[in-house]
């Protein structure tokens, strides 16, 4: 018994952030934008915009400096990796695993088809 | 935070402003109308009789300003009468004396000097014309004389009556009003007549001869000093007073 | 910030709506208040700002009982009701003679939120659509800065984008010092931008909670109809199975407010103590 992908707003945001660290659109001590601007951009509670900082701010990925903002962190982008990293492997990769075997996908299958798509 | 609870000029001004915003149409209505009558009239009647009868015409248009005085008094609550609207009004930041008092000023002393004014204008207006026609003398109509002051004051303090009226009927306010009054009216005399008949006995034996010199004095010197002293004194801020307390527990 | 103690109120006097209600809102957030129609959504905000009197108890915004209606309380709270008629007057004139009475009205937030809303300040009021009039209601209302803002269906009536310029405004204007309260039955539309849920039910709050700890105690999802599982709380069929509210044990799921909503309507004890536990 799985919930399907459903994940609370805060997540979400997070998650977002981390994409943005991964792609290299936010470096390591640039800036990040406010928390009010995120609530306004993503049409959320200013309350539940800051959830998501807490969340990052506890995984060592963005820091604040008291009344200018929030910075993503020297090692941030290493730290997002390996949260992705983690999540992806407790999460999302069971899902898959269990549908490969629905489908009679093997391993090896799945590394050909990933090689194609390189 | 305590001195914003206490009563503002200020926001009296604002709250008055706020009701000729609302209601300036109603009465420039009201005045087109009366305007217009009343030319009509002078018209007429300078062309039936010859002269121009500023005293008969005069009476007209007090006597119309006083209709539309008690008219426009009966509908300056109509506001909060629908929650629809009534709600902001209730919400607005401002006192119940405040809120009240706007009101009653601009519906009593403010337009029964603007409607005199306006009278004064209307009159020579009608003057001018109707000697142009029909060669009448002209004549400017002076209300602010001692019976023309006495006669705005009649109307601030019956208009008071109205005034209540506005705040406690929810729906034809003025028609309820005057028939509250007539029912009043009558049960005032009654009393006043019974009260007669238990004091003095069968009115056909009354006469003065027979009564005590005090009795007499107090039924026809004395009594009606206090009537008058009732009616001017007493009346209006009677009626804002149970105003105040009837617009305080308004709910919408 | 606001209070209500023991509150007891009915239209008619065999009609009891509320009786000895307790509520307490800190400023800070958004509530989000839901309820069937006829729960009594539109009674309690009445009561809170003071256009009904409770037969007994009492409501109170900062320490201060609102039906004295002071000043000081009606400069400090601000209705922007469902059902409303406007004056005949343009936008210009209704800022004119309502603005001057809010000490901390912001005349430059108006603009940018009517701005925001896309209303152009050039008809009369009586000419705007009713959503317009809402937005135009919802502008001033933000603009006025009171600590109070009470909002009764406020998306009702506004189209699509509107709705999204909304909750973008909404986000962008509450501040700490604000206690905002929704009423609405249209969940969806607001489910991001409250962060407290309270349901009335008959004249009763059943269910107050924060969103957070909504978050932390319950999940929400789809499962399958053969699934059989004894901490399933709430259950409704949707599409290919079933949607249901479990106990969280330890995955942080988003909160479907149409399900709680239905969850507690249908039992509100197994709900509350779920959380509390």
């Amino acid at each position: 018994m799985e919930f399907l992908e459903n994940q609370p707003i805060y997540m979400q945001i997070a998650d977002n952030f981390c994409e943005n660290i991964l792609l290299q659109k936010w470096k390591s001590n640039e800036r990040i934008p406010s928390v009010r601007d995120i609530a306004v951009t993503l049409e959320v509670n200013p309350n539940t915009a800051m959830r998501a900082f807490v969340y990052l701010q506890e995984k060592d990925i963005i820091y604040n400096k008291r009344g200018i903002g929030y910075f993503v962190t020297e090692e941030g982008h290493q730290k997002a990796l390996e949260l992705k990293r983690a999540e992806f492997i407790e999460r999302d990769l069971p899902v898959l695993m269990k549908t490969m075997k629905l489908l009679d996908i093997s391993c090896k299958e799945m590394e050909e088809i990933y090689d194609q798509n390189q | 935070m305590e001195k914003i609870n206490q009563f503002s000029i200020q926001r009296l001004f604002l709250l008055m402003k706020r009701h000729s915003f609302i209601n300036l149409k109603t009465w420039l209505v009201g005045f087109g109308a009366i305007s217009g009558v009343l030319i009509v009239i002078s018209l007429l009647q300078s062309y039936s009789s010859g002269f121009f009868n500023l005293s008969a015409l005069s009476t007209t248009g007090v006597t119309f300003i006083f209709i539309a005085g008690y008219l426009i008094t009966s509908m300056a609550y109509n506001e909060i009468h629908t929650s629809a609207r009534g709600q902001f009004y209730l919400m607005l930041p401002a006192n119940t004396i405040e809120k009240l008092l706007s009101n009653w000023i601009i519906t009593s002393f403010l337009y029964i000097i603007i409607a005199n004014v306006l009278l004064i204008a209307i009159l020579a207006l009608a003057s001018l014309l109707s000697s142009f026609l029909f060669n009448t003398g002209v004549e400017i109509y002076n209300p602010f004389t001692n019976d023309g002051i006495r006669t705005m004051g009649i109307y601030v303090v019956t208009q008071s009556v109205f005034f209540l009226g506005a705040l406690y009927f929810r729906k034809n306010n003025l028609l309820k009003t005057l028939l509250s009054i007539f029912v009043i009216q009558m049960i005032f005399s009654s009393i006043l007549a019974l009260a007669g008949w238990l004091i003095l006995g069968d009115f056909n034996q009354v006469n003065e001869e027979s009564l005590p010199n005090e009795a007499v004095q107090f039924f026809t010197v004395n009594l009606p000093d206090i009537a008058k002293t009732i009616f001017w004194v007493v009346t209006a801020p009677f009626f804002l007073i149970v105003s105040y307390f009837k617009f305080k527990e308004r709910e919408v | 910030m606001v209070k209500i103690e023991k509150l007891d109120f009915g239209y008619k006097k065999n009609q009891q709506l509320f009786r000895e209600l307790n509520l307490e809102l800190q400023s800070g957030n958004i509530y989000g208040l839901f309820g069937m129609n006829g729960a009594g959504k539109t009674t309690l905000l009445k009561l809170m700002s003071g256009l009904l009197f409770p037969k007994n108890g009492q409501c109170l915004i900062f320490e201060k009982d609102v039906s004295s209606r002071l000043p000081e309380i009606l400069a400090n709270i601000y209705v922007i009701p469902e059902e409303f008629v406007l004056p005949p007057v343009s936008i210009k004139s209704f800022v004119e003679m309502n603005a001057p009475f809010y000490p901390r009205f912001d005349y430059t937030l108006l603009d940018k939120y009517l701005k925001e809303f896309e209303i152009s300040n050039d008809k009369k009021l009586t000419a705007y659509s009713y959503g317009q009039k809402k937005k135009f209601l919802i502008a001033f209302g933000l603009a006025t800065q009171t600590n109070v803002l009470l909002m009764d269906e406020p998306t009702n009536g506004l189209d699509i984008p509107s709705k999204s310029q909304f909750r973008r405004i909404m986000a962008a204007a509450s501040t700490e010092e604000q206690c905002i309260i929704i009423s609405t039955h249209q969940v969806r539309d607001l489910a991001s931008i409250i962060d407290h849920v309270i349901i009335l039910d008959n004249g009763t709050i059943i269910f107050k909670h924060n969103l957070m700890d909504i978050s932390t105690r319950l999940t929400f999802g789809k499962i399958k109809d053969d699934d059989s599982a004894d901490d399933i709380l709430y259950a409704e069929e949707v599409l290919g199975g079933k949607a249901a509210i479990r106990k969280n044990t330890g995955q942080d799921t988003a909160v479907d407010l149409e399900l709680l909503f239905n969850g507690v309507i249908k039992n509100s004890e197994i709900m509350n103590e779920a959380i509390k536990s």
